[in-house]
């Protein structure tokens, strides 16, 4: 792993700001509304399709049929429903909802390597450089996820959980990675991470359902005792850490009370059909929650492709695109045409996304590296420039955003940063980017450095 | 700037990459600004070379500085050699695109800096005038910084002006007052403008960050809750340093805390494990004016300390078996839990870990070398031990110092790999998954990144070994960590120790003393790190002092005046039970034990040696995974997770309904009965009547005895040490 200990919080900008609320890094205040060019938030709700590892967008989103065949592998571009709109031939579902599809091809960290778990740090929390007390595993000094921004500035309604991820956590050898959680926000904020597969026929979320032979009436039982022994310490109460644990009670035992939120996990709910349509596994299903979820009112889903290195094809790129790319295509193109025809998807923002994208050049080793981290079927990590993809929630379908290079491995025309991705999600959910939180020293930190990717809507 | 830095993304790279090297002497300046002392403060002043600006390790809008101006060398050729140097024009200084961009004539990232009739564009004018003079080593640089008020006394919402007047190496003194960067060091409690205005905001000692020439300090302003008052007399030294900081600040103390409260907190804090129903009873009943000394005496001598304790170092030591492999984790266990068994001195313990040579089996202690290292390596790097024996021994967070000068403190590049050269003589090898072998070697160099230079292990702040100094450069080190003159490896063991036990360390984060991170009591931090010393680094003979003194038996109640006290010790702070003392606490309270894979019937969590064993209890509740050095991987604040398994987690609910766990026992007891022992098991204490009539009257109308067994689990009082 790379090691980058940088700081964040320090620009002049911030020092100029003064007037700290000063509450132990706890928030700032109330976010001002974006402007969003007078257009008002589109968005009520985010749907992440998240691709850890990095897939090769020389094979999803930015075919180049003209390149030498080092560059070009095996990938071959087919035509969508949008004149002169070209996605890989191993999205032929996904074609078909091309018209709502923004596809942006010029994502870019600045570097060639900084890495997965930095890259997913930087991703999931929308910011440009690391800080200073980042490590390789999620500690409460991590800058906090966009969802977890969110979570704080636009609390979700009684009983629901603010942002929800499904149905792997994001894990190095087994420990978590950071970019999943609020950080030094709190875990107040923490987004509800569900480690289940949905499309198990014995799916249920951990600790969601009462245990067998309880009741909700037994809860509320439990919950009156609870209440009496603690009223004889209530002087506790002003401690922060005791606060902490009283506020997850509440929104514990508020989820775990709602009828809403059991129903909106109950799969059973929906017909065969649908559930076929999307896909009878974890990706396919996972996604049919997500679009239930949101339903139901959660603001931020983020579905989880497979673990960190997931599309990491160091090796064997035509086996691991033949693995995934099916499910993918069915699942994703599913949740569009499903929210579309229910009308959800003019306030639901759809992003697909990942941390990095691959070397244009197969087997090509990692710039001044010895160690060639890429097989002779395999690409190397690259963050000059990689693809994502947008719909819904205001953007404007039917378009590709960016050029790059013949190689797909450079941006030609302007570039968008984490920073930039961050901006665009809280515009579009009507949180104005400059809104200032309070990091763990009380300093006011922007939710986002970057520029809404105003060519999006 | 961004569209730019996208078109640039590759031209970026070529930039930096083509600067020459740094051969050609700089001229020096005619008109008397220098420009380490003249020019570079107003860079950073101005935030020119902040991380998120042009400090950034690539830069900002393809123009690079070093961060906080660390390298003025390399700062003076990107402002004078690249892009045809229009960066400045000693020809037309209001022509150079530095000048034009700062007062915001042109397009800047960054917004204008400052204005066309500041200082520091008259400054920067006449430098350019003059011929853009560089850096010399006959510049002057700054010996030292003077601060007033260093400290003093406000009200709250007050403000003072802090001047600063830097001492330079060629005897001047000057006000750098306007070219200083200051900063809050504590934003709850203190607010400061770019010009030094510092402003308290709450009541309490609140620091401002003062840098300068790539020198540190701070200035401290005071605002005591109350007046004044005169400190309580105490037969401890420790507890007379509090009473002192308490009275300076207007704080009254919370009175002594009762026994039981004393019996559960003194437990949980010594060895992780809460007080059975029978020992509170007894030690309620015990009329000894000596007992809570007894108490003590006895858990420092149970075998649940040496669990405990054993485990809390074996997270900082990192003991795992994913990197160590089993047969290594199980000898390196061995030896850290056969130090704490014997009480062996902390200083001896570290020399062990430092110093031994051999088999990974055989000689446990090497593993210290092999902990925390990535999956093929044999052993980690000298600038990975470099890093984490600043860390874990001396307090020191030296990362920073890895890419460049640490931005907040005073340490170097050059010091980072100076301290690593002394591990640089390591040989290291796998000998296969679960064993290795490290010995020290005479050859192996550390090398200056920048400059290339072999550098001889030097200790921060401390002598230099000779450049052919031929014995294990490992056994020089732990001589100098562990002398009695080192001012850092006693002073870390205080702070950690403080902390375990009262709370909150006198620094926080407890392993990042800082010039900027002063302690919240000082005279207090360099009495215990004496004692600490003059103790012999006997870990038990302090924790017995420390749990004896006044302020660790404070109640946590607050008393009218300390309501808002949270750093200076006027009452107990709770803290929150971690992963491992919790879930023990409630397979005790239930009468049950909690299975775990490959370990007998009853081991308790503290017991565990690995961070891997599958509990998904441990890991909701935050368990480390032993990667880092840290105490900051042990994640203790409560989330929805943690909360929703309490509320219906199926194993929680089996601890309750066991068969042959505390509630089947108590079936035919009588409520009151079942009551008070209930609220012994969990809580410590009895309960007050208002609650036995409550409780008992609840279950005597069918309230089931586990959900009021569930209630009490759930309950602050459990889930915290108050």
């Amino acid at each position: 792993m790379k090691k980058h200990l940088h700081n964040i919080g320090v620009c002049r900008r911030e020092l100029l700001q003064v007037g700290f609320l000063g509450a132990l890094g706890m928030l700032a205040g109330t976010p001002a509304q974006a402007a969003h060019g007078g257009k008002g938030p589109k968005a009520k709700s985010v749907i992440l399709v998240w691709m850890p590892g990095g897939p090769p967008q020389m094979h999803l989103w930015d075919i180049k049929p003209g390149s030498p065949s080092q560059c070009r592998g095996t990938a071959r571009a087919i035509s969508t429903p949008v004149a002169g709109m070209q996605v890989s031939y191993q999205m032929p579902l996904i074609a078909q909802q091309a018209k709502h599809l923004a596809v942006v091809r010029t994502m870019t960290m600045g570097q060639e390597d900084a890495n997965h778990i930095p890259g997913h740090q930087l991703m999931l929390a929308g910011i440009d450089e690391l800080p200073r007390t980042f490590k390789s595993f999620a500690t409460r000094n991590d800058w906090p996820s966009i969802d977890s921004v969110i979570s704080a500035l636009k609390p979700a309604q009684k009983g629901l959980p603010g942002a929800v991820h499904l149905p792997v956590r994001i894990r190095f050898e087994g420990t978590p990675c950071p970019g999943e959680t609020a950080g030094w926000l709190g875990a107040k904020y923490d987004p509800w991470l569900i480690e289940r597969d949905p499309s198990d026929p014995k799916f249920t979320v951990p600790d969601l359902l009462p245990v067998a032979g309880m009741t909700i009436d037994r809860l509320e039982d439990r919950q009156r005792l609870l209440t009496d022994i603690d009223s004889y310490r209530k002087d506790l109460d002003r401690d922060v850490e005791v606060r902490q644990l009283a506020d997850a009670q509440a929104r514990a035992f508020s989820l775990a009370t709602s009828s809403a939120v059991r129903d909106a996990f109950d799969l059973s709910k929906e017909t065969d059909a649908t559930r076929e349509r999307y896909g009878k596994h974890a990706w396919g299903q996972s996604l049919l929650l997500a679009r239930r979820l949101v339903a139901t009112g959660v603001t931020f889903l983020q579905v989880n492709l497979g673990g960190l290195n997931h599309w990491d094809y160091h090796d064997k790129e035509n086996d691991g695109l033949k693995r995934d790319m099916p499910k993918f295509d069915q699942g994703v193109s599913a949740l569009l045409e499903d929210l579309s025809q229910r009308g959800m998807l003019n306030d639901t923002l759809v992003i697909l996304m990942s941390e990095m994208g691959r070397n244009p050049v197969i087997g090509k080793p990692v710039t001044g590296s010895v160690d060639n981290g890429a097989r002779a079927d395999g690409r190397n990590h690259w963050q000059w420039c990689w693809s994502g993809a947008f719909a819904g929630g205001g953007v404007k379908g039917g378009q590709v955003i960016g050029q790059t290079d013949d190689w797909a491995g450079f941006a030609n025309s302007k570039a968008y940063f984490p920073s930039d991705l961050s901006a665009t999600i809280f515009e579009a959910l009507g949180i104005a980017p400059e809104t200032d939180i309070h990091d763990a020293l009380g300093r006011p930190v922007p939710i986002s450095r970057g520029h809404v990717m105003q060519e999006l809507f | 700037m961004r569209l730019w830095l996208s078109l640039l993304v590759p031209a970026v790279a070529i930039v930096s990459l083509a600067a020459p090297p740094a051969k050609k002497t700089p001229r020096t300046g005619g008109q008397g600004a220098y420009f380490k002392t003249d020019i570079m403060p107003i860079l950073t002043r101005a935030g020119c070379n902040s991380g998120p600006c042009h400090g950034a390790n690539a830069g900002k809008g393809g123009f690079h500085l070093s961060l906080l101006g660390f390298d003025p060398q390399s700062d003076w050729e990107s402002l004078t050699r690249f892009i045809g140097a229009r960066r400045v024009r000693p020809d037309a200084p209001d022509q150079s695109l530095m000048l034009r961009k700062a007062i915001g004539l042109l397009s800047h990232g960054g917004g204008p800096r400052f204005s066309k009739e500041s200082a520091e564009h008259a400054v920067l004018k006449n430098w350019m005038a003059a011929g853009v003079p560089g850096p010399t080593d006959a510049d002057p640089s700054v010996t030292t910084l003077t601060v007033t008020p260093e400290r003093a006394t406000v009200a709250v919402g007050d403000t003072r002006q802090i001047t600063v007047t830097a001492t330079l190496s060629n005897g001047k003194i000057r006000d750098v007052t306007p070219q200083t960067l200051f900063s809050s060091g504590d934003g709850a409690l203190i607010e400061v403008t770019p010009g030094g205005l510092a402003k308290s905001l709450a009541p309490g000692e609140g620091p401002v960050v003062i840098r300068y020439g790539g020198k540190f300090a701070t200035a401290r302003l005071l605002a005591p809750f109350a007046p004044a008052r005169t400190p309580q007399s105490a037969p401890d030294p420790l507890d007379r340093l509090v009473h002192q900081r308490l009275a300076a600040l207007g704080l009254p103390t919370s009175p002594r805390c009762d026994d039981v409260t004393y019996l559960r907190r003194v437990s949980l804090d010594l060895t992780g494990q809460l007080p059975t129903p029978e020992v509170v009873r007894a030690f309620s009943s015990d009329s000894d004016t000596k007992k809570r000394e007894k108490l003590v005496d006895m858990l420092l001598n149970s075998e649940s300390y040496v669990d405990f304790w054993t485990q809390r170092w074996s997270d900082l030591l990192r003991s795992s078996e994913r990197t160590l492999g089993k047969k290594s984790r199980d000898a390196y266990h061995g030896f850290i839990r056969e130090s704490i068994s014997k009480n062996k001195p902390y200083d001896v313990f570290v020399a062990e870990l430092l110093t031994n040579s051999g088999d990974s089996v055989a000689k446990p202690a090497v593993n210290f070398y092999r902990a925390g290292k990535s999956e093929y390596r044999p052993a980690l790097t000298p600038e990975e031990l470099g890093e984490t024996t600043a860390q874990l021994l001396m307090g020191v967070r030296l990362q920073c110092a890895h890419c460049h000068n640490h931005p907040y403190e005073k340490w170097t590049q050059r010091q980072y790999y100076q301290l690593a050269a002394f591990f640089g003589r390591i040989e290291a090898q796998n000998k296969n998954e679960a064993e290795g072998e490290i010995k020290s070697q005479e050859m192996g160099e550390v090398y200056h990144p920048k400059t290339g230079e072999a550098l001889a292990p030097a200790a921060l702040d401390g002598p230099m070994l000779a450049k052919d100094f031929k014995g294990d450069r490992r056994a020089a080190f732990s001589q100098w960590l562990t002398a009695p003159s080192n001012p850092f490896f006693a002073r870390l063991l205080a702070n950690r120790l403080w902390k375990y036990t009262m709370g909150r360390g006198l620094v926080e984060p407890v392993d990042d003393f800082r010039v900027t991170n002063p302690a919240t009591n000082e005279p207090l931090l360099k009495a215990l790190t004496d004692e600490v010393r003059a103790s012999g680094y006997d870990l038990k003979k302090l924790l017995r002092r420390l749990v004896l003194t006044q302020t660790y038996q404070r109640d946590s109640r607050r008393v009218p005046g300390n309501e808002r006290d949270d750093r200076y010790y006027s009452r107990f702070f709770v803290k929150r039970l971690a992963a491992e003392p919790l879930l023990d606490a409630l397979s005790a309270a239930t009468g049950t034990f909690e299975k775990f894979d490959g370990y007998p019937d009853g081991t308790r969590a503290i017991q565990l040696k690995d961070p891997a064993v599958a509990s998904m209890f441990l890991e909701t509740f935050g368990r480390p995974p032993r990667q880092a050095a840290c105490d900051c991987e042990r994640m203790s604040e409560a989330n929805l997770g943690q909360a929703l398994h309490f509320l219906n987690a199926p194993t929680l609910q089996a601890h309750l309904s066991d068969p042959k766990g505390r509630l089947a026992k108590l079936k035919a007891a009588p409520p009151r009965a079942v009551v008070e022992e209930l609220y012994l098991a969990s809580l410590s204490r009895l309960p007050t009547d208002d609650e036995a009539v409550n409780a008992a009257l609840q279950l005597a109308r069918g309230t089931s005895p586990e959900d009021l067994l569930w209630a009490l689990l759930s309950s602050r009082e459990f889930g915290f040490n108050r």
